[in-house]
């Protein structure tokens, strides 16, 4: 093994590894239990079955211009190979699996220039890319594997030494390609660019903006001509990130200056903790995380130049599940690894906080890591919710008309499942940085445009709550059940007042 | 001898010997894989089906996954509209190439005189009659003829001169092992036979091939990952009935004399056998004196193999190959279908080829070459003439099962499968003769007994259905078809009372089960049951296919006529099958309710 490190099989092997945990992580959970996923897979059957980019699953299959469509193409092309959902989410998954795998060797790769230690490098990547909220994303149909690999790869050539224009021109199509699989991969058509100017590349920032630009631009076309094509009650959702941002307002933007962002990557390490203990153990992590960036800031400059826009976007941004900063957590080991270890350099100054912070990582980030492989704890979440959804689904699909259409809170996962057309129960918009629901009138009003037929929620309780209790208790029978399980899902004929 | 000729007339011969296969028609497993398996009738099913498990329809339970076989039957279905020569044809020549290849891989050691011996034994060896002359067997030929690939082309990878050179023949291996994995399960050792000869060769290599084996792990890692999706699941299903309740000591205790076995068969191939199912092999489940045999033998193979590696590496290869390729159906670590079957030998062959090759290799530039080549002469001859003489058991699904139960009259599942065949056919007596008498051959086995209950039901004999079915039910509880036949056979011979008890009982076992409900349905009209517990079963079918509404639509006509008090005492034990729905779905049913308390049953606790 160590001859084969040295010899530059090191990142291969890495990656092989993290794609045997990647596979192994994989779970039997529905897809679209964490909502998303199953938009990013009803959008894939409407590419597979020649529909267009559109949202099959909703009445009318509007165009989807919320979700970017790379890893949707991806998926449409898998689902045409084997058209037999939901049998071929294995090659999803393997998919998924793959692109992790594959982002795991390039960030091993791309880590060489740190100049670390081998086995901290090592360490520290494989460890951030097999931690337990990463199995938990790659264990689900979402789009992160694919955009971390893009991602890495445009860091990773734009990072490499004799950058002419062709290399350049690459690092520009991954870091167009990152955008066109998640919205934020903007931050590397922002980065990459400053990192070749700053490095005196003028020429090679200006053609990896222009090809990045190039190669996102058919997406910002979609969005223009078909951006107001989705119903304004389902903006938040549906709509472009232009009109969720909007909703938000600027107040809602910058109440994100409040670091809740950060709260991913500490809450991890200590998941409950007094708010002043919270706060001084996120102070030593980025503490370290900064030396870090400042040791490595010459060596791997488009990481830091990516990293930055990165993590100020989805500070700003008023809605930010914490996927969003768990597929860091690679490169903030590294960091961290980096950081701590020029720390150790200062003296007793430097190694007392580190040693501090090197046994909440064991303790707090090691334990729950041991706990949550052994018992597979990061997919319980996944397998738990699939529980009501699979009754629900089944009971749909033998209970109800084939041309019913059903509202619930898991729309897109009842499409796929049952093939009704589907809309969500919950409808909300943002007041701030907070979600507002548009109340039962005009829900019921929204339902009966739509032509809703029945409505079905996984379980009795949530925010669709208020909404199903004041709608049952209305005296036209709104809502007649068809079943109702305890503590499980319940399904209802939905019929419009007179 | 150039390299050349050695290689063609290997294969010549291998592909004349078995000419006469073309003659065979469908047998044994071919009947349900290929002649009845719509998926195999043309090229665009074989290729629709590329996601399906590998046995069909009814058979499903059986699992394994093999599309690029699948697709090889398609494409030979329609070049031939389904003619079975062309299928044998077909495997005639996939024997002739695994033989040339099995040379060329030889080659890397021996001198082409050893390698064309080699080729010879490989491609005589009556062993390998099963594997070309019935059709199924296919999937060894293929695997094989594709993992010998992968071997050579990952020689030219280690050595290639260029790096555009080395990656075009990391292409090829990767095809050739994503085809070996596709083609059958045994593909899954072709990462650990490239590393075996890698170690062997005696060429020094000229690049590393750390680089080939993370590619090569990395897709043997992703077909396992679809494997196990498609047909990881139904595994334990496939289980043979000689394992069936043994523990794992007792399964190895078995299988040590199987090992023998095994090396006698590579040795001394002449007397063979379709089925190696108890009683040809007989469940040892402590240790014997031919177990300890055949521990000490195996690790002498084993230790030979060690041995040689330095002195005589081609003979390790051949050791350690046939270890490797019987490895995954050595029911060691896991569980296989089969205790033993001649066709997964195929590669294991390589064994004694590859000493004899190494043998005459050895001598033949000494004084004795005349002897030598008329020794060999002599028993590739005597193997060549097994082989034909074997051939044509394979023409017929009645002429196998016949001709072996005439050779092996102690094999209970030729028995088995003969009286499936015939009762097939409509001659349930024939039939319920041969099921009884394989149940008396081997009892451990609850199939036979079941298979016998219906048949004896069929023939209007009630009491030896019940028998049988009792005889089941005794080895094992927890099985649909065992409670269905034991249900009606208890209605049969009059006992609704019983009958009802058993249908529960597995009822409560079994949640889910569609034939153990049916079941239960019909005990409940036999013995005249109350309309609400039968509506309650029905909620409970209904639930269990997922008919969520038509389940709760049952409970709530029940709520709204609710049975009576005075039926309740009988019911309590038969109601815990109907619990968890009731429990489920309608929390406040009432009349239930008073049921549960009737019965002290926490029918309401949530």
């Amino acid at each position: 093994m160590s001859r084969a490190l040295a010899r530059g099989h090191g990142p291969a092997i890495a990656g092989l590894v993290v794609f045997a945990v990647a596979l192994w992580a994989q779970t039997g959970a529905m897809v679209g239990v964490f909502y998303d996923d199953g938009i990013y897979v009803a959008i894939a059957k409407a590419l597979a079955e020649g529909r267009g980019l559109v949202s099959l699953h909703l009445p009318g299959a509007p165009p989807a211009v919320h979700y970017p469509p790379l890893y949707p193409v991806v998926l449409a092309g898998l689902w045409r190979l084997w058209p037999a959902f939901p049998a071929n989410v294995v090659l999803f998954q393997l998919f998924d699996a793959a692109a992790l795998g594959a982002a795991a060797w390039i960030m091993v790769h791309h880590a060489r220039r740190t100049a670390l230690p081998p086995l901290a490098r090592y360490l520290a990547l494989t460890i951030g890319v097999t931690a337990f909220p990463m199995l938990t994303l790659v264990g689900v149909r979402f789009s992160e594997p694919l955009f971390l690999v893009l991602l890495a790869g445009a860091v990773c050539v734009a990072d490499g030494d004799d950058v002419g224009r062709g290399k350049a021109a690459a690092a520009g199509v991954l870091a167009g390609l990152a955008t066109l699989t998640r919205s934020i991969g903007i931050a590397a058509i922002v980065g990459i660019p400053l990192a070749f100017w700053l490095r005196g590349r003028r020429r090679a920032a200006g053609v990896a903006l222009g090809v990045a630009l190039a190669v996102s631009a058919p997406w910002w076309l979609w969005l223009a001509a078909h951006g107001d094509g989705i119903d304004p009650l389902l903006a938040s959702n549906y709509g472009t990130y232009t009109q969720y941002a909007g909703q938000a307002g600027v107040v809602g933007l910058l109440a994100g200056l409040d670091f809740t962002s950060l709260q991913p990557f500490s809450r991890l390490l200590v998941p409950a903790l007094p708010t002043p203990i919270w706060l001084a153990v996120t102070a030593m992590v980025f503490g370290t995380v900064v030396v870090g960036a400042v040791t490595l800031a010459r060596r791997v400059p488009t990481l830091l130049l990516v990293l930055v826009p990165y993590v100020g976007m989805v500070t700003l941004w008023p809605f930010t599940p914490d996927r969003f900063m768990w597929i860091l957590l690679p490169w903030m080991a590294l960091l961290a690894t980096a950081g701590s270890l020029r720390a150790w350099q200062w003296g007793w100054w430097g190694r007392i906080p580190v040693l501090v912070l090197t046994m909440i990582v064991v303790v707090g980030f090691g334990w729950r890591q041991v706990v949550s492989v052994m018992d597979r704890q990061f997919a319980m979440t996944a397998d738990r919710a699939s529980r009501p959804f699979a009754l629900l689904t089944a009971g749909i699909r033998t209970g109800t008309p084939e041309n019913a259409i059903i509202a619930s809170d898991g729309e897109a996962m009842i499409y796929l499942y049952t093939g009704r057309s589907a809309v969500p129960l919950f409808l909300f918009k943002l007041d701030g940085r907070r979600m507002r629901s548009f109340g039962a009138d005009t829900t019921q009003h929204y339902l009966c445009r739509q032509g809703v037929t029945h409505v079905a929620t996984s379980w009795l309780g949530g925010d669709a709550l208020p909404l199903l209790d004041t709608l049952r208790t209305r005296g036209d029978s709104v809502l007649t059940p068809l079943f109702t399980v305890a503590d499980g899902p319940a399904l209802y004929r939905f019929r419009c007042p007179r | 001898m150039t390299r050349g000729r050695a290689t063609w007339i290997a294969a010549a011969v291998a592909s004349v010997v078995y000419l006469l296969a073309v003659r065979n028609g469908w047998a044994g497993d071919d009947l349900v894989a290929i002649r009845d398996n719509p998926a195999t009738h043309s090229l665009s099913s074989a290729i629709a089906a590329w996601f399906e498990v590998y046995w069909p329809g009814e058979w499903r339970w059986a699992g394994l996954y093999r599309p690029f076989t699948i697709l090889t039957y398609g494409l030979d279905w329609t070049i031939a509209g389904g003619a079975p020569w062309w299928f044998h044809l077909v495997n005639v020549g996939l024997h002739g190439a695994a033989t040339a290849l099995v040379v060329r891989v030889a080659l890397a050691w021996l001198p082409p005189v050893g390698a064309l011996v080699t080729g010879l034994v490989f491609a005589v060896h009556p062993v390998h009659v099963e594997a070309v002359a019935n059709v199924v067997g296919r999937a060894e030929l293929l695997v094989a003829v594709w993992l010998l690939l992968a071997v050579l082309s990952a020689r030219r990878y280690r050595q290639a001169e260029s790096s555009r050179t080395r990656r075009w023949w990391l292409a090829v291996t990767l095809v050739a092992v994503a085809l070996a994995l596709c083609s059958k399960e045994h593909g899954v050792i072709t990462i650990a036979v490239l590393a075996v000869d890698h170690l062997l060769e005696p060429r020094r290599p000229r690049n590393s091939a750390t680089g080939l084996y993370v590619a090569v792990a990395a897709l043997t890692l992703a077909w396992l990952f679809v494997w196990q999706s498609i047909a990881g699941g139904l595994v334990g299903a496939g289980t043979h009935a000689a394992f069936f309740g043994v523990s794992p000591y007792g399964r190895v205790m078995t299988m040590l004399p199987v090992y023998l076995e095994v090396l006698r068969l590579l040795a001394w191939p002449f007397a063979l056998a379709s089925d190696y199912a108890p009683q040809v092999v007989p469940v040892r489940e402590t240790v014997t004196l031919v177990g300890t045999l055949g521990f000490l033998v195996t690790g002498a193979a084993l230790a030979l193999a060690v041995l040689s590696v330095r002195r005589a590496p081609v003979v390790a290869f051949g050791i350690l190959v046939a270890v490797l390729s019987y490895a995954p159906t050595a029911n060691l670590l896991v569980v296989s279908g089969v205790v033993l079957a001649e066709r997964n030998l195929y590669l294991a062959v390589l064994a004694p080829a590859l000493i004899v090759g190494w043998g005459v290799a050895r001598v033949w530039d000494g004084p004795r070459r005349r002897a030598v080549a008329v020794a060999c002469a002599g028993v590739v001859l005597l193997f060549a003439y097994r082989t034909v003489d074997r051939i044509p058991l394979w023409s017929d699904p009645l002429t196998l099962l016949v001709e072996e139960q005439a050779a092996h009259p102690e094999n209970f599942h030729t028995r088995v499968l003969l009286g499936e065949y015939v009762a097939a056919r409509g001659d349930s007596a024939w039939a319920l003769g041969e099921l009884l008498v394989a149940g008396a051959l081997f009892p451990a086995d609850p199939w036979a007994a079941v298979l016998a209950s219906r048949q004896a039901l069929a023939q209007g004999r009630p009491t030896l259905a019940l028998r049988e079915a009792r005889r089941a039910y005794r080895r094992y509880r927890s099985d649909a078809r065992i409670v269905e036949v034991l249900t009606n056979a208890l209605i049969a011979t009059g006992r609704p009372d019983s009958a009802l008890v058993v249908a529960a009982a597995g009822a409560r076992d079994l949640p889910g089960s569609e034939m153990v409900l049916a079941a239960y349905r019909r005990a409940l009209v036999a013995g005249a049951g109350a309309a609400w517990e039968a509506t309650l079963v029905d909620a409970t079918r209904d639930w269990s296919a997922g008919r969520v509404v038509s389940a709760a639509a049952r409970l709530d006509s029940l709520e709204r006529a609710p049975p009576a008090r005075a039926e309740l005492g009988a019911a309590c034990a038969r109601l815990a099958a109907t619990v968890p729905v009731v429990r489920a779905l309608q929390p406040r049913l009432a009349a239930v309710l008073e049921v549960g308390a009737a019965c002290d049953m926490p029918v309401n606790g949530r």
